[in-house]
């Protein structure tokens, strides 16, 4: 028998317009699926473009051991971290600095003597992902005379293995949200083939094959999925528009977040498709089941 | 056309709904299959249509075995067969237009040659006027007519009635018959199980009759030429 594509859709959205309430209830499911899941993969998606821009702010600090010589350890550097911007600075200016970055609070520090610090070589790491960060900061280890090396990323370390952790437990919970929602979904349909159980049965009766019974049921899934995902991607960013300039305003450290980072458009396509896939899985499942029955 | 060889058929804690039958039909036969409530008439026409499988014996179909069958291969086994039910089978949310074409909807026919079909069917069967109504707000004659239509929408070999004029007053039940006779007429083998016993002095053709799953009588003496 051909494949006739534009038959058998026809048949399915005739099928979805005789039967509005199994469509609306389908495509409910998996839009509330899609949602919550794109709302946990923005959340990540942004806490790692947060902390790549976070992580390029960065510099990196070797501090050096007392009487150890500063334009050695200046060219060490620079021999260590090629095309990468050093800068001396010896204790003094370490003093100024901190200094100045008191304020209003720097006469704490009257009566610190020039020396309390140490003297230090300043590396800058700007567009460097964490990773390559810490082997900067390894090898700036070798630098003559560097007592320690800080890169001030503990937190961000802490961040990074968080949000590893979470990835690894959000993508267990994204399949375990897409076997639930094929299931529903499936139970959802199951019900409009058994609404057309007599339907099939004639068709049967007349020669059809299982094919053709179930292909509109598969395309009605598919376009159950698509419209679900779809509206949901366009929910997530409706939310995105309306939360991201509230949440700059209130988190200056959130400001460097853009759509793109938070719901990049090959996450909202995933989103979409992953709607359409769940819907064809429960279709499938749903016939199935029927099928095996008829 | 139709060969039984020792065809039994058996459900879990019943007595044989079919016991030991064998039967000939042959190609352009018109036969009755009669006898009383569960004497097996369905059960022979359900085990013709490929929805149930014998227990044990063989059934050829145009000359294949379809006792073995695998659920693949029914459907194109089906499409040489037209059915038509006493409760005439029709779906109640399509229009009889729409009845008529599902065998040719199934066989993917273009939507003009199933359109200029399905006004012939019509014709053939006096509600081409009713095309676009829908079967609940027909009488039981003109909705068994529809259902013959279908039946006959894509020239079937063989044509399998179940008890078709059981719903029917006699002037319907008339009808109806001269629509299956004149299938016949025009090569159709066809097959109904009925009770009615006037159909059967009506029409005097072969008449098949079961008593309690087993074939008692084939009644050679009604039997008159393929087609006639």
């Amino acid at each position: 028998m051909a494949f006739r594509p534009v038959h058998v859709t026809r048949r399915a959205l005739t099928a979805m317009a005789r039967g509005p309430y199994v469509t609306l209830t389908g495509m409910a499911t998996i839009f509330v699926a899609v949602l919550l899941s794109g709302l946990f993969a923005a959340v990540l998606s942004g806490g790692e473009a947060l902390l790549g821009a976070w992580a390029g702010e960065v510099r990196v600090s070797v501090y050096l051991a007392p009487g150890a010589d500063l334009a050695l350890a200046r060219d060490a550097a620079r021999a260590l971290a090629p095309g990468r911007e050093v800068e001396p600075v010896p204790a003094a200016e370490a003093l100024r600095r901190l200094s100045a970055s008191l304020g209003a609070q720097a006469g704490i520090l009257d009566g610190v003597g020039a020396d309390a610090l140490p003297d230090a070589v300043e590396v800058a790491a700007g567009g460097l992902a964490l990773d390559e960060l810490r082997a900067l900061a390894g090898r700036l280890r070798q630098v003559p005379g560097a007592a320690e090396v800080d890169y001030g990323t503990a937190w961000l370390e802490q961040l990074t293995a968080f949000l590893r952790r979470a990835r690894v437990a959000g993508l267990a919970l994204l399949g375990l949200v897409a076997l639930a929602t094929a299931v529903l979904v499936s139970n959802t349909l199951r019900l409009a083939v058994f609404a057309r159980r007599e339907e099939i049965e004639i068709m049967k009766l007349v020669g059809a094959t299982d094919a053709f019974v179930g292909a509109p049921f598969l395309v009605e899934g598919l376009l159950q999925g698509l419209l679900g995902g779809g509206l949901a991607a366009g929910a997530l960013l409706a939310l995105y528009a309306a939360l991201a300039p509230r949440l700059a305003a209130a988190v200056g450290l959130a400001a460097p977040l853009r759509q793109a980072d938070v719901l990049p458009w090959p996450l909202l396509a995933g989103l979409v498709l992953g709607g359409a896939a769940v819907g064809l899985v429960a279709s499938t499942l749903a016939l199935a089941r029927f099928l095996r029955r008829a | 056309m139709i060969q039984l060889f020792h065809v039994t058929k058996e459900y879990p804690g019943e007595p044989p709904s079919l016991s030991d039958v064998t039967l000939d039909v042959e190609k352009g036969e018109f036969v009755f299959l009669t006898g009383p409530s569960g004497a097996g008439k369905s059960t022979l026409l359900k085990l013709v249509f490929c929805a149930e499988a014998p227990t044990s014996g063989q059934l050829l179909l145009f000359g294949k075995n379809v006792a073995r069958i695998g659920a693949a291969e029914v459907p194109w086994v089906r499409r040489h067969i037209g059915v038509v039910f006493q409760d005439f089978k029709l779906l109640p949310g399509r229009t009889v237009g729409e009845n008529v074409a599902l065998p040719l909807e199934v066989r993917a026919l273009p939507d003009r040659d199933i359109r200029k079909r399905v006004k012939g069917l019509l014709r053939s069967v006096g509600l081409e006027h009713r095309a676009d109504k829908f079967p609940p707000s027909l009488s039981g004659g003109e909705q068994q007519r529809v259902a013959v239509a279908r039946a006959l929408a894509a020239d079937p070999a063989l044509l399998l009635a179940d008890e078709p004029t059981g719903n029917l007053d006699p002037e319907r039940t008339l009808e109806v018959m001269e629509l299956l006779a004149a299938a016949n007429a025009r090569g159709t083998t066809v097959l109904i199980a009925t009770h009615d016993r006037s159909l059967l002095e009506r029409y005097k053709r072969r008449v098949v009759v079961l008593e309690r799953g087993r074939l008692t009588s084939d009644g050679a003496a009604f039997r008159r030429s393929a087609g006639a």
